[in-house]
């Protein structure tokens, strides 16, 4: 990365990821279905998806969900972050890049929520030995449905109102 | 603000919805014994009958996570586990078929399905 500017912004935008996926692992969503969260740390790739392109996007995710693994000492996390982080980052950047005159943010942080949510199923399927995991998928869609719309239109006021390019001078 | 692909979006997800309620539905309708399966490394560890239980029962699993499954009359959860997130023992009792509560870290779940009476008459 040539650009001080742009490193120095994609540096800032990991720390604050990092900061917005420690809050998420302290709020208890729903207490019946433990483990169920929100996922505001989305709203930080897909502004990174937005002004930048997916392999920054790749790497604010990849980098957020290690350092977050280390900091909560839990293997666990890390794998589930990271299977869920990399499809959803992959699905959202897809949809992004291919096909922007069909989705509006909205669209892609819906998709972006649901696929995290069955890359995590999907882990958890493997480390069990068995797709009873997928007994919680009715759950998880539904809270996906709604945190994912929710964070779809936050991020697309904050990539409205901020012109990150311009603030930071990039390029 | 919303464009056409973000209507398909909603409604697949709708549809998974149905398609995946119904899967959880459909193995909670089985009546009769309530079976609760443990699992762990992908491997059956007990298989208990609920309904049958006369003493309350503690199970301890394999592994350093110290997982403890605690068997009561009707009912049985993760009473205890040194996991960072308590996923498993936050869950709580399971009692319907249907019910499920997983300890992903200690690689071990807990399943209650129902066999129906039917099957019961047949066998004895």
């Amino acid at each position: 990365m040539k650009n001080t500017r742009k490193l120095v912004f994609i540096a800032l935008m990991i720390s604050g990821a990092l900061v917005l996926s420690l809050i998420d692992s302290r709020v208890v969503l729903i207490p019946v279905f433990p483990g169920i969260k929100i996922g505001i740390a989305n709203i930080v790739t897909i502004i990174v998806l937005y002004f930048f392109g997916w392999k920054e996007a790749m790497m604010v995710t990849v980098i957020r969900c290690v350092l977050t693994g280390i900091f909560s000492g839990n293997p666990i996390s890390l794998i589930f972050g990271l299977s869920g982080g990399i499809l959803s980052t992959t699905a959202m950047a897809l949809m992004f890049r291919k096909y922007p005159k069909y989705f509006s943010i909205i669209g892609i942080s819906l998709c972006g929520a649901e696929v995290h949510n069955f890359g995590q199923l999907i882990a958890a399927s493997f480390l069990l030995g068995s797709k009873t995991m997928f007994f919680y998928a009715p759950y998880l869609l539904i809270v996906g449905a709604i945190s994912g719309f929710g964070i779809g239109l936050v991020s697309s006021r904050v990539c409205k109102i901020f012109d990150v390019r311009a603030l930071m001078k990039i390029k | 603000m919303l464009k056409k692909g973000d209507c398909a979006v909603f409604a697949v997800i709708l549809i998974l919805i149905a398609v995946f309620g119904w899967y959880k539905w459909d193995a909670s309708q089985s009546g009769g014994s309530r079976i609760a399966t443990v699992s762990q490394y992908g491997k059956v560890v007990k298989t208990i009958n609920l309904d049958t239980v006369k003493t309350a029962e503690d199970i301890k699993l394999p592994g350093k996570y110290d997982v403890v499954i605690r068997i009561e009359r009707g009912r049985i959860c993760f009473i205890h586990s040194v996991t960072p997130q308590q996923i498993g023992v936050k869950t709580g009792w399971l009692s319907k078929p249907g019910d499920f509560a997983a300890c992903v870290p200690a690689q071990a779940y807990i399943k209650i399905s129902g066999i129906s009476h039917k099957l019961d008459t047949v066998a004895y």
